[in-house]
This record gives C-alpha cells, structure tokens and sequence, in this order.
C-alpha cells in the first residue's frame, strides 16, 4: 500500500530489499549509493518511492523499471531538504550582521548554496541581500545534484510548508516588514516569488564529482546539513571540494550540529563555532 | 562499545519527570541515556546546560555522527531528528516531521532497538500526540523493556495512553516506580 509508505514510520523498507534496490540503481546508473546511511537511506527511499507510487517488491522482482527522470527525482528525495525559511535564525542574523558585509566589499560577491534539493537557503540569503545589500552586484549560484530539485527551486516552490515557523523566523530577521512582497499564494500553494530568482544561476552537480571547468570560486558557500546522511569518509572528499570552490578568505557555513570532518578542520578558521561558520586559511593546507 | 541504553521519550509534562529521573541517574550508570523530548525550536541553545544542573552525569546535545560513549545523557538537538547508528555512532537528520514532530520519539526508539536489541530500556512520559508509540512498540518487539507513565498521573496522558492502546507498554508506572525499575535496569548485568 502507497499510504503505508508515507508515513514511514516504522513500515520503511526493509534493509534487504533497500541494499537490494541500492544495487540495482547503483549499477545501472553508474550511481555510487553505498555511502548513504543505511537507516536514512530506507526512510528516503521508502517515501520517494511512495511519492513515485512504485512498489518495492516491484523493483526487486524487476518488473518496475527505472529511468532516468525517476532516477532524478529519487536524488532530490535521498539528499536532506531545508526544512524551512531562516532555519537556525540565531546564524542568519550573525550572517546579517558579521559576514555579509565583508563577503560583499568586493561589490560582486559570489555565493554557493551547495548541494542544494529544497530552495529555503536561496530564498532566505536573496531577502537577506534584497533588504540590507540591495545596491550590490551578488551572483548566486545554486548546485543539486537532481534537475527536479532545481526546477522545484527555480520556480519557488518550497520543500516543506512551515508558514508558522517562516513568519516567526521572519519576524526574527526583519521586525515587522512586510513578507507579503517575497512570497505569492498560487493554487493554495505558497511560492516564492520568481522575480528575486531572476540571475539565479543554476547547475546541475554530483557532489564529488566536479567536472565542469567553469566552476567559479566563491566568496560563500551555504552547505547546511547536507552531510548528514552520508559517512564522515564521504563528507571529507565532498569538504575537499568545497574547499577549492572556495576563494581564500571566503566563508562556509554549515549545520549548527554539524561538524567539519577532522582531516578538512586545519584548511578553516573557526569564526563562530556555535553557528558553523568558518573562514578559508589562505593557505589550503 | 556500550552493550545496553536507556531511552526516554517525552511531550508536554514531561520536563518535571525528567529532571527528576536525570537527577537520580547514578555518575557512573555504565551505559548511554538518550532522551528525546518534543521543545521549541527557538530555543536551540541552553537546553542542555538547563538540564545538566539537575545530573551528575554530562548532558550532550549531539553533533552528527558523535561517537555513542557510556555515562553520558544525550538530548535529542532542536529541530533534527536524532537516531542511532549501527556503527555506534549518533546520526541527525532534518527530514520531514514524524507525527508532527521533529525531533521524532518514533525514530531515535526504533533506531535505538535496531541497536541495542534486548539491552534497551524504553520509556515513554507525559506527551500531547502518539509519537512514540510505534518506536516503543519496535523496542518490545525487538525484545527490549518498555514502560509507559501512569496516564493519571501525567499532565498530558495522550503519549502514554497510546503506548497502553497499541499494546507496547510493558508496565505502567508511576515516576517512583519508573525510577525503581531503571535502578533495577542499571544493576542488572547484561
């Protein structure tokens, strides 16, 4: 039964069959899954299967096939979202106030939001530069590694609906502004609006695995919770690569209960250890 | 690695009974306490060192992939739902809400019992909605104990209640009682 599923609660997929569809989608994608936790991994797969409405008995007894549009929505679903709008407020006001000034001097700044399945992060550092930094040249750019997430994203779409948790974060960041200017209601559903996605850039990106050229360094990368579900082997090779993206001097921020993984501390400088924000030694090693 | 836990879940009225429960946890209790109680996510700061006045033992809110070590009490973070790994380790995660809740009782129970097995000691307190059951369920089945709050005795029964409805309360207690069966958990050698 799809309904089961989503809840997963306690009737997530068993281990065997997930190692099992692991497999599968691991070796006729190409796709190296063996690095997600084991528990998350059931959970996620159990609810983007139930949204995909495929039965995993379905896929292990290969009758279910996958392409790779599913592929990519299965993507979007394995990595973690960002739950809501200025999650973890006390950071963004610390960004507001302490990191964003200095990240701009060079009045063009260029920001990260790395691995990026939902647009929460996005959308909170565009209304954070739109109110405060509006007259400065900012190019965004976004990665995922699922073109469903990014046209979910470019299109304002929110991974969650928080309403309540947004306005009381909002309030937080801005007093009583008006929040009505950022976000539009279109078929019951709250967006936000696509004219402050306007020079967003957006790329598609395997976290590891960058193959582009063009990849430009960065004044600021936003990767907050996105290491959770993989093992701190992966985080360290996916920390490794955020460390070249980023410029000399040029800021990450992370979870608050998160972590840099032991071998990647020594590239960063601690600037708040309480919010995860971190600052690139000029010397890499 | 530690080879049995304890783990509490909570709601509304349940603050009170744990700071009472922590407060009479003996400094070296061998083993890992993990409690996850439903709070406001803004109040992400302080929790810990609130409840760290009332136990000899240290209080930890985790970070993601923490080492599990014995005579340490480990609060469920603000926002992230807390689970255990199979590697020993402590894993967050921010996927959606579980019974309106994150963090979710239902995911740190049942990950807990993948875990610990036999060796788990779960209690459910006083709570506002049935997070929690399932996980408490998952622990009796995996052979672990399972206690819920004596309903009449909470200032929300709805947690407990639920745990008596779905058949996963091994024993209902009052909080005196709870705290006698934990010491008998604690003596026990497993």
């Amino acid at each position: 039964m799809f309904e089961d599923y989503s809840n997963a609660s306690i009737d997530i997929i068993n281990e065997d069959v997930a190692q099992n569809i692991k497999g599968i989608i691991s070796k006729k994608f190409s796709l190296d899954l063996t690095f997600f936790d084991s528990f998350v991994f059931r959970r996620r797969l159990t609810i983007a299967l139930s949204f995909l409405r495929i039965l995993p008995e379905n896929i292990v007894s290969k009758t279910q096939k996958f392409n790779t549009e599913t592929i990519d929505i299965l993507m979007s679903f394995l990595h973690p979202c960002e739950t809501e709008l200025f999650r973890d407020t006390d950071t963004w006001i610390f960004l507001r106030d302490k990191i964003l000034q200095k990240v701009i001097s060079s009045n063009n700044a260029n920001i990260l939001i790395y691995n990026a399945t939902s647009g929460e992060d996005l959308y909170s550092i565009l209304m954070l530069i739109n109110e405060y930094f509006p007259l400065i040249n900012t190019e965004i750019t976004v990665t995922s590694p699922s073109q469903y997430s990014l046209k979910n994203i470019s299109e304002g779409i929110f991974a969650q609906h928080k309403n309540r948790s947004f306005l009381l974060n909002y309030k937080a960041i801005f007093g009583n502004k008006d929040a009505s200017k950022y976000m539009e209601i279109n078929n019951n559903n709250l967006l936000f609006k696509k004219n402050f996605l306007n020079n967003v850039i957006y790329k598609i990106h395997v976290p590891g695995k960058n193959t582009d050229t063009d990849f430009k360094q960065f004044d600021l990368v936003i990767c907050r919770n996105k290491m959770l579900p993989f093992t701190i082997e992966k985080s360290e090779v996916f920390f490794e690569e955020i460390i070249t993206f980023l410029k000399p001097k040029g800021y990450l921020v992370i979870g608050t209960n998160e972590n840099l993984p032991p071998k990647n501390e020594s590239a960063f400088q601690v600037i708040s250890f309480n919010k995860k924000i971190f600052l690139k030694k000029t010397d890499d090693k | 690695m530690t080879s049995k836990a304890i783990v509490i879940g909570g709601s509304a009225g349940s603050f009170k009974v744990v700071t009472k429960i922590i407060s009479l946890l003996p400094k070296n209790i061998g083993f890992p306490v993990f409690i996850c109680l439903h709070r406001l996510r803004s109040i992400r700061i302080g929790f810990a060192e609130t409840l760290g006045i009332f136990s000899t033992l240290q209080i930890v809110e985790p970070s993601d992939k923490e080492l599990i070590e014995p005579n340490k009490i480990y609060i469920a973070p603000s926002n992230y739902h807390m689970y255990i790994l199979q590697n020993g380790r402590i894993g967050l995660s921010v996927e959606e809400e579980l019974n309106h809740s994150r963090p979710s009782i239902d995911m740190t129970f049942i990950t807990a019992s993948e875990f610990f097995k036999k060796n788990l000691l779960g209690i459910i307190l006083s709570g506002a909605n049935n997070d929690g059951a399932n996980g408490l369920l998952k622990i009796k089945e995996n052979g672990g104990l399972t206690i819920a709050q004596q309903p009449k005795e909470c200032e929300v029964s709805v947690m407990p209640l639920s745990c008596i409805e779905n058949n996963s309360a091994g024993k209902i207690l009052t909080i005196n009682e709870i705290i006698k069966n934990i010491n008998i958990f604690i003596s026990n050698n497993i």
